[in-house]
């Protein structure tokens, strides 16, 4: 009993000690209404213990909880700041799509300049042109991506007699390049270009493929395999051009 | 030998602040919130020994350790507040500085909501009819 007294009364004073020190410590008076406070709660605390720890005995645990809690809640509020991995991950998605939109802007650029170089320098009509970009190593998209395929879609010379008239050159030149069988390869390569009709197409003749190929050869230094000429049948092309 | 060296810190310190006061007030502030800047670092190392102390006196009693936890905090928090305070109402923004205390009780007061629950849970567990509710 005795026992259990002194520790009561020496945690009581050890307490007290506290609070004073806690009241010397601090700045200005404002703060110690405040601090005394808080201290006070300390102390009634200390003096109820035994009759708290005659009713229930955790309670300094469950204050330890309950700051532990209160701290955490308070931290978890504070960390809002994304992580350094987060900011990363987000730079390279706008770093791709930038360099995307920063390819497809050139491609665009390459088709319209090819398109006016091959339509002045080989006389042909060109329907549209296709650029395909393709970065060597996929690594280092730094650097500028390099043309990986060019097709070339070419209005046959009827149709284009056809949509501006002009009687005379009509008959001759369907005679030149109607006859070329609508194969199998002409189909495929209508798919790989994703055009609204496939069969639409027939290859070009060998001169028309040469005379775009150096063109392109001379311009912008592609290789004449990476080249793909073809050109819009007649059939579809005038009918269209009748309506 | 210290708090003469602080003092004399301190005189330099208005000294120069009154000499250039005229010319550029500016200056003069800056001037004083860096001496203020320096006592104030120089001196919270030298409170480690109390805080020594006070963590001698809470072992030894037997103290829960959360009490000198929370102690801590608030001698922490009303120092800063303070010496913000003071730096900002040097600069003549009394208005600003005020605000900073008041930050700095609220925090204070923050800290004393985990006490004030505990307390309050156990005087209605105590009473016979507030543990039915």
């Amino acid at each position: 009993m005795i026992g259990w007294l002194s520790d009561w009364l020496r945690d009581i004073i050890a307490v007290i000690l506290l609070a004073v020190l806690v009241e010397l410590l601090l700045p200005n008076k404002a703060m110690q209404r405040y601090a005394r406070l808080v201290v006070g709660l300390f102390i009634l605390l200390t003096i109820l213990s035994p009759i708290l720890r005659l009713f229930q005995t955790d309670m300094t645990n469950r204050l330890d909880a309950g700051m532990e809690l209160w701290n955490e809640r308070s931290m978890s509020k504070q960390v809002q700041m994304p992580s350094l991995e987060e900011i990363q991950r987000r730079a390279e998605d706008i770093q791709a799509m930038r360099n995307e939109e920063a390819a497809r802007l050139m491609a665009a650029t390459l088709e319209e300049s090819m398109e006016k170089a091959i339509s002045n320098e080989t006389g042909a009509a060109v329907e549209k042109v296709v650029v395909t970009l393709a970065w060597k190593n996929q690594a280092k998209e730094n650097e500028a991506p390099e043309i990986a395929a060019v097709k070339v879609t070419l209005k046959r010379k009827a149709e284009q007699a056809g949509a501006e008239p002009d009687k005379g050159h009509k008959p001759i030149e369907i005679e030149a390049v109607a006859p070329v069988d609508i194969s199998v390869g002409a189909g495929e390569k209508g798919t790989n270009a994703n055009s609204p009709e496939p069969i639409g197409f027939a290859p070009p003749s060998k001169r028309e493929m040469s005379a775009v190929q150096s063109v392109l050869a001379r311009g912008w230094g592609v290789q004449a395999e990476r080249v793909d000429v073809r050109i819009r049948a007649s059939g579809n092309s005038a009918g269209n051009g009748m309506d | 030998m210290e708090m003469i060296q602080i003092v004399g810190l301190g005189l330099m310190a208005t000294v120069l602040i009154l000499v250039v006061k005229e010319q550029k007030p500016m200056f003069a502030f800056l001037l004083a919130a860096f001496t203020g800047l320096f006592i104030f670092l120089y001196v919270i190392g030298k409170i480690e020994a109390v805080i020594k102390v006070l963590e001698d006196l809470a072992n030894r009693s037997g103290i829960p350790s959360i009490y000198l936890k929370t102690v801590l905090k608030i001698i922490g928090i009303a120092y800063i507040a303070e010496f913000g305070a003071q730096i900002v109402r040097d600069a003549g923004q009394e208005s600003i500085a005020s605000k900073i205390e008041f930050a700095g009780k609220v925090f204070i007061l923050v800290m004393a909501i985990p006490i004030i629950s505990v307390i309050v849970e156990t005087v209605m567990g105590l009473l016979p009819a507030g543990s039915g509710t």
